[in-house]
């Protein structure tokens, strides 16, 4: 130890910054690699592709430019697929069950991650089943595959077939539909798009139902080019189906790239994007760097004071080989401790970002860069051994090293500001959507989802029972569950702009108390909103239908119809509308042209507010509206007590459950 | 042994040019005791340092054991010296990291000795410089007496040829000092030959001869016989 001992400092901060750089070289690469192998553990995969539709136009009724950019398809737009292409060899269609839920014995669960499906699942997808056979799976109706956490979750056992459990719906007049556990699979790896936790079979006409949407799932033929199949879905379209509408481009992508290429807003699962591969990996590589120059420059400062040392050595008959061995030696010490260390923070790291993916399943991947390190940094322990070639200058040493020290440390110098640059965009990036992403990180606020669209209306009577108990600080609502963006898009008529320009924009909306309950500032305006319309009102005023809505608000009470409609722009809505300053949109005169046309009134713009980044990292913020409504409201938001969560949690699921006793 | 022939050294640094030895002519036999004597600066370490092959010389030959090793590369001239020639310095030269043990281990390490061999070698001229004793302890535990015995058990443990001794009683006071020589004058009498630069007439009285070197250059060369006739 004594040679640890000597330059301390500069020992330590190298093996520290090269336990860093093993760290983040370990973490990034485990992650690249984990990205990377998404769903290649299918046998099948190269052929696997999944229909999707890009750029798509009004359809139907819709006006949303949004709508229909799902990763799941309307049935009418895969009808021909079956007879009409015949490179086709098997289609799967997964339909997500909409507002059901999960009766087991007398326990209610909400119903999440699940999908119908049919027997071709189990042909096309690899996994394994823990307890059944694939053999005649889902061949009949009423049967459940689920996973093994949900069975351990559901009946504390794996053993569970044979078992029932009760879907329903929230339409269901009869008690719902029993389904029977056929079979249990092991947990989908990490790295796979989809990671069901129920799969309800179901048959092809069922799936096939026009109102559904089905996520699809294509086996081609290995002849068959995945962009000419493109070219004739596209050419079938227009000629055979096409209605007068704007048509959808039908794009195919193969299994393995879903992950990283599909954003779509019904993605099975939280995909990742290439941009962050590339920012991690960069990341990795100059800290990598940084460690490398560090640890070229403590070994020459070393050697310069081990020179006397060196050169005694030589006297008594060292050569070079042995130089390098001691050298060798002693960095191995140190690099070792690094990597020790550098193993300790990977876990520690892990533990923090919680990137879902298993580092200890990383051993091969581990043992590589442990010999990567060690080959890397002994090399350059040896690097300053050589350059000074001390044996042929062992009466006039100095300088000569002095050089490469200083071109070094430029280099150093250079990277380490590239990296603070980096560090403080990812910074900025992370704390930006933590901060802002509403509902993230705030342990205090419970977001309540899925509920039956009946409970809206009790939405004043949940809030005027749950705000009793003191632990229940707040509650609010909003369309959609924070982190989603919502769906609707349509014109607006503005004060100054122009009419004719029939742009569009998105609108969100959320009760008065929203801002307060996330503790969000105006950027312009005040947030100190009046309570907006009453459900009475909305029920009358949504109406395709100008005159029957006019008709009805008119037979309402006039205290119903005594309020003032209020806009909210977030900073996009702000820019898109032309206002360079947010002031400047204060005040401004505002209606939302929704199909329901007088849904929306005309109102103030009464604040601006920053963007609420629901967007991921790289995707551009949408411009958005935000208005005072609670019929769209199917998010309810609960602020409790941080200080007694507990009690709070079970004073809310007590409220709800006198409220709405079939869902949990 | 060793032949010298018009041996010159410059060093040339960005502003000066310094001649350091001027066309030395020496010889030295197998088995002689040589002192070196001169004025500070006049190119005795040079000397020492080209004898030793941890330099090379500007100009002139240099033969040792009849191989002409001045235009040597590097790597050959180590190879030359390892086993063959080792230092004694004025400053001990000891490794400060490392134990009295492993400093007198560290030439008979570099020539590949087995473990065994090594071990009893070292207790070998631990115990012949009188410094067993201290075997584990660091040099700066030592005194310079003490330091300079283990300097001179790790020098001649390969059992050189040649010791070349560079002022090795300068840093000590004369009864440590007069030890020392009585050490050298063993080793000498036993058949190493020795070259030593040194400012003591006294010590150079246990040599058999002594070359006087002024600005470079070999002014007089005397036998022991006709040193001790000299006046001063
Ligand atoms: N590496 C070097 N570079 C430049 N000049 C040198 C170098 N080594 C020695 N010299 C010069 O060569 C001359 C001889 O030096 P040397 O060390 O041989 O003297 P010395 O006789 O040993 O003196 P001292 O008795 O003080 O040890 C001196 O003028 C010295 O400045
Ligand atoms: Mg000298």
């Amino acid at each position: 130890m004594n040679i640890l001992s000597r330059k301390n400092k500069w020992a330590a901060i190298n093996i520290i910054g090269i336990a860093i750089a093993f760290a983040s070289v370990f973490f990034a690469s485990s992650y690249i690699k984990h990205e990377l192998s998404f769903d290649k553990f299918h046998t099948k995969a190269e052929q696997i592709y999944r229909l999707n539709i890009d750029k798509p136009g009004k359809v139907g009724f819709m006006q949303t430019t949004d709508n229909v950019n799902t990763a799941s398809l309307n049935a009418h737009y895969i009808k021909d697929l079956y007879d009409k292409f015949p490179g086709v060899e098997q289609i799967v269609l997964m339909v997500k069950p909409f507002n059901y839920t999960l009766k087991i014995k007398d326990q209610i669960y909400p119903l999440e991650n699940a999908y119908y499906t049919d027997h071709s699942f189990f042909t096309l997808f690899d996994f394994k089943l823990i307890q059944g056979n694939k053999e005649g799976l889902f061949q009949q109706l009423y049967e459940v595959v689920i996973s093994k956490e949900s069975a351990l979750k559901y009946f504390g056992s794996t053993d569970v077939i044979g078992k029932e459990l009760t879907l329903k719906g929230e339409f269901d007049s009869n008690g719902g539909t029993i389904y029977t556990v056929k079979g249990v699979f092991d947990e989908f790896p990490s790295n796979s798009h989809m990671k069901p936790d129920v799969l309800l079979s179901s048959n092809l006409e069922t799936l096939r139902n026009p109102y559904g949407h089905a996520f699809t799932y294509l086996l081609l033929h290995p002849d068959v080019k995945p962009d000419q199949l493109e070219v004739s879905l596209n050419k079938h379209w227009k000629e055979n189906v096409a209605e007068a509408e704007v048509s959808p481009t039908f794009k195919l992508m193969n299994l393995r790239e879903i992950h990283l290429k599909s954003h779509k807003k019904d993605e099975l699962g939280s995909n990742g994007t290439i941009k962050t591969i590339w920012v991690i990996m960069s990341g990795a590589i100059i800290i990598l760097l940084i460690a490398m120059i560090n640890y070229f420059n403590l070994n020459t400062v070393q050697l310069n004071s081990d020179l006397n040392n060196l050169k005694i050595k030589i006297i008594n008959g060292a050569n070079l080989l042995d130089l390098s061995l001691s050298q060798i030696k002693k960095s191995s010490i140190q690099i070792s401790l690094s990597i020790i260390i550098g193993t300790i923070l990977t876990f520690i790291f892990d533990r923090f970002i919680e990137f879902n993916f298993m580092i200890k399943d990383e051993g091969v991947l581990f043992i590589f860069l442990v010999l990567f390190f060690i080959v890397l940094f002994g090399a350059i322990s040896l690097l300053p051994l050589q350059t000074k070639k001390i044996s042929s200058n062992l009466s006039n040493q100095k300088e000569e090293g002095s050089k490469k020290f200083i071109i070094s440390l430029v280099c150093q110098f250079t990277l380490s500001i590239v990296a603070l640059v980096l560090t403080i965009v990812l910074h900025q990036q992370i704390s930006k959507i933590q901060n802002f992403h509403p509902g993230k990180d705030k342990e205090s606020i419970i977001t309540i989802t899925e509920f039956p669209y009946a409970a809206i209306s009790k939405f004043d009577l949940f809030k005027e029972k749950a705000l009793k108990y003191p632990e229940i600080q707040m509650i609010s609502s909003t369309m959609m569950p924070p982190g989603t963006t919502p769906d609707f898009v349509y014109p607006f008529e503005m004060e100054g702009m122009d009419k004719s320009e029939n742009n569009t924009i998105s609108i969100n909306s959320i009760d008065h108390e929203f801002f307060k309950l996330f503790d969000i500032k105006a950027l312009a305006g005040d947030l100190n909103l009046k309570s907006g319309s009453s459900y009475m009102w909305e029920s009358a005023a949504i109406s395709p239908n100008e005159e029957s809505a006019t008709k009805n608000i008119n037979n309402l009470d006039p205290s119903y119809r005594n309020f003032k409609e209020q806009y909210i722009l977030n900073e996009s809505a702000s820019k898109k509308l032309g206002f360079k300053n947010p002031q400047d949109a204060i005040g401004k005169q505002f209606k939302y042209n929704f199909i329901s046309p007088t849904y929306f009134k005309q109102g103030e713009i009464v604040a601006v507010i920053k963007d609420l980044h629901y967007a991921d990292m790289f995707s551009e913020e949408k411009a958005e509206v935000i208005g005072l409504k609670r019929i769209f409201n199917s998010t309810f938001l609960v602020k409790i007590d941080k200080n007694n969560t507990s009690k709070a949690l079970q004073n809310l699921q007590e409220t709800w459950s006198q409220l709405f006793p079939d869902q949990p | 042994m060793i032949k010298i022939e018009n041996l010159s050294k410059v060093f040339r640094t960005e502003e000066v040019e310094t001649t350091a030895l001027n066309k030395v002519n020496l010889e030295i036999k197998e088995g002689e005791f040589v002192a070196i004597m001169g004025p500070s600066g006049c190119g005795k370490s040079t000397l020492l340092n080209i004898l030793g092959m941890l330099d090379s010389p500007t100009s002139g030959k240099y033969h040792f054991y009849n191989n002409e090793v001045s235009k040597l590369k590097e790597k050959q001239r180590n190879k030359f010296r390892k086993g063959n020639i080792n230092f004694v310095f004025q400053s001990f030269n000891l490794i400060d990291e490392l134990s009295v043990y492993k400093n007198v281990e560290l030439p008979l390490k570099y020539l590949r000795y087995d473990f065994g061999k090594k071990k009893k070698r070292v207790l070998e001229m631990l115990d012949r410089m009188k410094i067993g004793h201290r075997k584990n302890h660091y040099p700066q535990q030592l005194s310079g007496g003490q330091q300079q015995r283990v300097a001179i058990a790790r020098a001649i443990a390969p059992n050189p040829k040649l010791l070349l001794a560079d002022e090795p009683t300068g840093n000590l006071d004369s009864k440590t000092g007069l030890e020392v020589m009585n050490l050298l004058s063993e080793l000498n009498a036993e058949g190493t030959t020795i070259v030593m630069v040194t400012h003591s007439e006294r010590d150079a009285e246990f040599a058999h001869r002594v070359i006087r070197l002024f600005d470079g250059e070999v002014t007089i060369e005397n036998t022991k016989k006709e040193f001790a006739q000299i006046e001063y």
